[in-house]
């Protein structure tokens, strides 16, 4: 049959259709709204998941530091802090949407426990001795029952600075405060051996430490499938509106929390120590964490991301892409400039600053193109924050 | 009893049935803050950005937000532009009295000290008008830098007021304060001193307020009660130190500041003893020398909060959302509504207000939204009068206080304390309270039906 030159036509069709070929990739079908909602809460809950086991982890070195305090199982728990800030680090893109991490359950009428997990910056002296003041602090106070309920209870209740609770003030007790602009903080193991009230700070590390795991275990329970939960119903959402929270939290987080708050704040302030992390120096991983957990949602891991409900040459979609790209990029290059403190402490003009300011400066354009591309597909994606 | 004639209840019923409505209605139907209002019923309700602002303008704010929530230290220290604190002081930052932006409280007894409220102090001058006293100023710092002794403290006393009784013979206990001054340190307060204990006011909204044209706030004073209503709103006239000139007092209890710029150095240099250009003295007067010997944080400008730093802050307050009402189709609230307006609650707490074309930003332009205040001082009784003049405000008179996030109080601050000293333990106990031009609304409340007044309440909370 006279079929071959045909055929070899067809052939190469097929073979330009797998995307072999010279760039001849056919357009990706977009996915549905409602896939990608489900993706997505997949992704929020194996994110907590992990989240929590860090905690777990974190939990487990603590007992080990307070049962027998030393400079190596001090030094073991600041490590599994820093582990479990990674996983925790990428959750922040499911917050600002009223979702488990600060949403009011209509359950119980209780809030998230945003404010509980990573509030900052922390009262540091109505916590634990600072500098000039020894007997400052909850810890010194025998007055103050050590418990988890309590120290939650008194979280910025009377001063919004007054952190009680949190990854910041387990921070503080592993460190103490930073007063070099060289490296973090220095507490001594013997602070939890010998050192006045250690009994005292060693039950009050592990009581918040505590606190930590229930409200993870909340928020991923929250999360987790196939129960009466939050999860079930954000999935019964129209999956449009869902969308669009998520793509609000996403620019919030970029804009909003992260350019303003955590970057432009610090510049400005001329405090050299306002920065996220400061007792222990981590902020810079904070930012790179809190964009890895933005471009997971985006792109998606283990599924399809934000990014896929467009089509693959929707100018929007790839403008975020392009914004987004040139956020990670910066983010890695203030890393490199060491850590955020030195950077604050640095003079106008210097290297890391403008570094830091520029990444400011894209984080805007993120959230910039994230509500440009809400509006331009009839979803309504609005930057919020406090 | 005085009713509003028919044509007008029919009318402002329906106006305030329009602002029952929530999200998602019609166009022309009022939302709490215009475009600023914002969706959210949590404890950060009243601490978030105008939706409308620009995204490269959330810089101010937050830098903005991040000074409110300052806490100021004693110089010298090794942060040179947020040292200053005192070295008299009331709190270390704004947000230690406006905790989430919200309002304050009063302490639960005399030996608890005071947290979030303050008590203002004058002596009557040469001319009969009052003046700051000689030696402790115009409010009591109960707070001082180590090594300086507080003015002293304030020791606060509950005893019971005369119980209101419904006309159906059910009785509500009432309370008010007895405030001593306790523990003075630098000599006694002196006879005719006058006193006034406040608790801190939210700050949301503000923004909205000092938009309002200044002739759209006179329009609807009545200082004679001309139109023969029984109310008689009136304006208080500040001096403005930005414009040099007088100005209408729109901020505070008692309407005494005129922009929010004034009102936040103010509160800078009276609770934290932080100076400004206007405020620049130091919070001591010249009696107190062991005071005046501290060392101040002034930096280049001669004061401690820079020009900058100022115009960040009030930045903040001014972009402060509105959280949006709750519940607005539930019967009840509707009904309530009504009986708001059947009542004559919102001849002073006006419910729509609108900004003029222009404003310190353009996000407060142009907007109708729903504060619940008409901005004037008027005469609420001699129950509820504090006795201490300031400017043109006798000490009977309050400015109307807005009623916008009543129903989140709880939420975000923990408490449903109300009035100007906290005295209310809740809107039915504030509402009780109403004296003076304030009675016959209050009368008329009080002559409903248990039901009817429980929807009255149900409409405040879902404010």
């Amino acid at each position: 049959m006279k079929k071959p030159p045909l055929t070899a036509v067809a052939a190469l069709f097929v073979v330009a259709s797998v995307g072999g070929c010279a760039g001849l990739a056919p357009p990706r079908e977009p996915v549905s709204d409602r896939a990608v909602v489900a993706s997505y809460a997949d992704l929020a809950a194996r994110q907590y998941a992990a989240a929590l086991a860090d905690a777990r982890s974190l939990a487990d070195a603590v007992d080990t530091l307070v049962a027998s305090p030393s400079q190596a199982t001090l030094a073991a728990a600041r490590r599994a802090w820093l582990a479990a800030r990674e996983s925790y680090g990428v959750t922040e893109a499911h917050r600002f949407y009223n979702g488990p991490i600060d949403g009011v359950d209509p359950a119980t009428g209780e809030e998230g426990p945003e404010a509980l997990l990573n509030s900052w910056p922390v009262n540091e002296a109505h916590l634990d001795y600072v500098a000039g003041r020894p007997d400052a602090g909850r810890i010194a106070d025998a007055g103050f029952a050590i418990s988890a309920e309590a120290i939650a209870a008194e979280n910025q209740v009377s001063d919004e600075a007054d952190v009680t609770t949190g990854y910041h003030a387990v921070e503080f007790l592993l460190w103490g405060q930073d007063f070099s602009a060289d490296g973090p903080g220095v507490r001594p193991a013997t602070d939890y051996a010998t050192a006045p009230h250690a009994g005292r700070r060693g039950a009050y590390l592990k009581a918040v430490t505590a606190r930590l795991i229930d409200d993870l275990t909340y928020v991923a329970g929250e999360w987790a499938p196939g129960r009466h939960n939050y999860r079930a119903r954000f999935e019964a959402r129209p999956a449009r509106e869902a969308l669009a929270d998520v793509l609000s939290a996403q620019a919030t987080l970029a804009g909003f929390e992260l350019a303003s708050e955590r970057i432009a704040v610090p510049l400005d302030s001329g405090d050299q120590e306002d920065e996220h992390s400061c007792f222990s120096d981590n902020t810079h991983r904070d930012f790179v964490r809190n964009l890895d957990g933005i471009a997971a949602v985006w792109r998606g891991a283990g599924g399809p991301g934000l990014r896929d409900r467009w089509p693959a040459d929707d100018a929007e979609m790839l403008a975020v892409d392009a914004a987004l790209a040139r956020a990670e990029a910066l983010a890695g290059e203030v890393e490199d400039h060491g850590p955020v403190d030195t950077i604050l402490a640095s003079d106008a003009g210097s290297a890391g600053r403008d570094a830091l300011n520029g990444l400011s400066d894209v984080l805007i354009e993120v959230a910039e193109a994230v509500v440009e591309l809400g509006a331009a597909s009839g979803l309504e994606v609005v930057i919020g924050g406090e | 009893m005085r009713y509003l004639p028919g044509g007008l209840l029919a009318a402002a019923t329906a106006g305030l049935l329009a602002l029952s409505l929530g999200a998602g209605d019609p166009p022309g139907v009022v939302r709490a803050g215009g475009k600023l209002t914002v969706d959210d019923n949590t404890s950060k309700a009243f601490g978030q950005h105008a939706p409308g602002l620009p995204v490269r303008e959330l810089r101010k704010f937050t830098v903005g937000n991040r000074l409110f929530n300052t806490n100021w230290v004693t110089a010298p220290a090794s942060v040179r532009s947020l040292d200053g604190l005192g070295p008299f002081f009331n709190r270390v930052s704004c947000s230690a009295c406006h905790v989430r932006d919200g309002r304050g409280r009063p302490p639960v007894g005399p030996a608890v000290p005071m947290m979030s409220m303050l008590v203002r102090l004058s002596v009557p001058g040469l001319d009969g008008k009052p003046v700051p006293h000689p030696i402790y100023g115009d409010q009591l710092s109960d707070r001082a830098v180590e090594g300086l002794q507080p003015e002293g403290r304030a020791a606060v006393t509950w005893e019971d007021a005369e119980p209101f009784v419904y006309p159906d013979g059910t009785a509500v206990s009432l309370r008010r304060p007895r405030i001593d001054l306790v523990d003075l340190t630098h000599g006694p307060l002196g006879p005719d001193t006058m006193m006034s204990a406040r608790v801190a006011n939210a700050v949301f909204g503000l923004g909205l307020l000092e938009a309002v044209p200044e002739a759209d706030i006179v329009a609807r004073a009545d200082p004679d009660d001309a139109d023969g209503d029984g109310i008689s709103g009136r304006v208080n006239r500040v001096w403005d130190h930005d414009a040099q000139a007088w100005a209408l007092g729109r901020f505070g209890w008692k309407a005494n500041q005129p922009t929010l710029r004034q009102q936040a150095a103010s509160a800078m240099a009276g609770d934290v003893g932080i100076t400004s250009e206007h405020f620049a003295g130091g919070n001591f007067t010249a009696a107190q020398t062991d005071a005046a010997a501290l060392p101040d944080g002034r930096d280049a400008e001669g004061v401690e909060l820079s020009s900058k730093q100022l115009d960040r802050l009030t930045f903040y307050l001014q972009t402060l959302a509105v959280p949006a009402q709750r519940d607005a189709d539930d019967p009840a609230v509707r009904r309530g509504a009504q009986g708001f307006v059947a009542a004559g609650c919102n001849a002073c707490h006006a419910a729509v207000m609108r900004t003029g074309p222009s404003a310190a930003h353009d996000v407060l332009a142009g907007q109708t939204f729903a504060p619940y205040t008409d901005l004037l001082l008027h005469d609420m009784g001699p129950g509820l009068a504090d006795g201490r003049p300031d400017g043109r405000a006798s000490g009977r008179e309050w400015r109307t206080p807005p009623l916008w996030g009543l129903g989140l109080q709880e939420r975000v601050s923990g408490h449903t304390f109300l009035l100007h000293d906290g005295r209310a333990r809740n809107a039915e106990e504030a509402v009780l309270w109403h004296g003076g031009e304030a009675a016959a609304a209050r009368d008329r409340f009080a002559g409903l039906t248990a039901g009817e007044r429980a929807d009255v309440l149900a409409f405040l909370g879902s404010l």
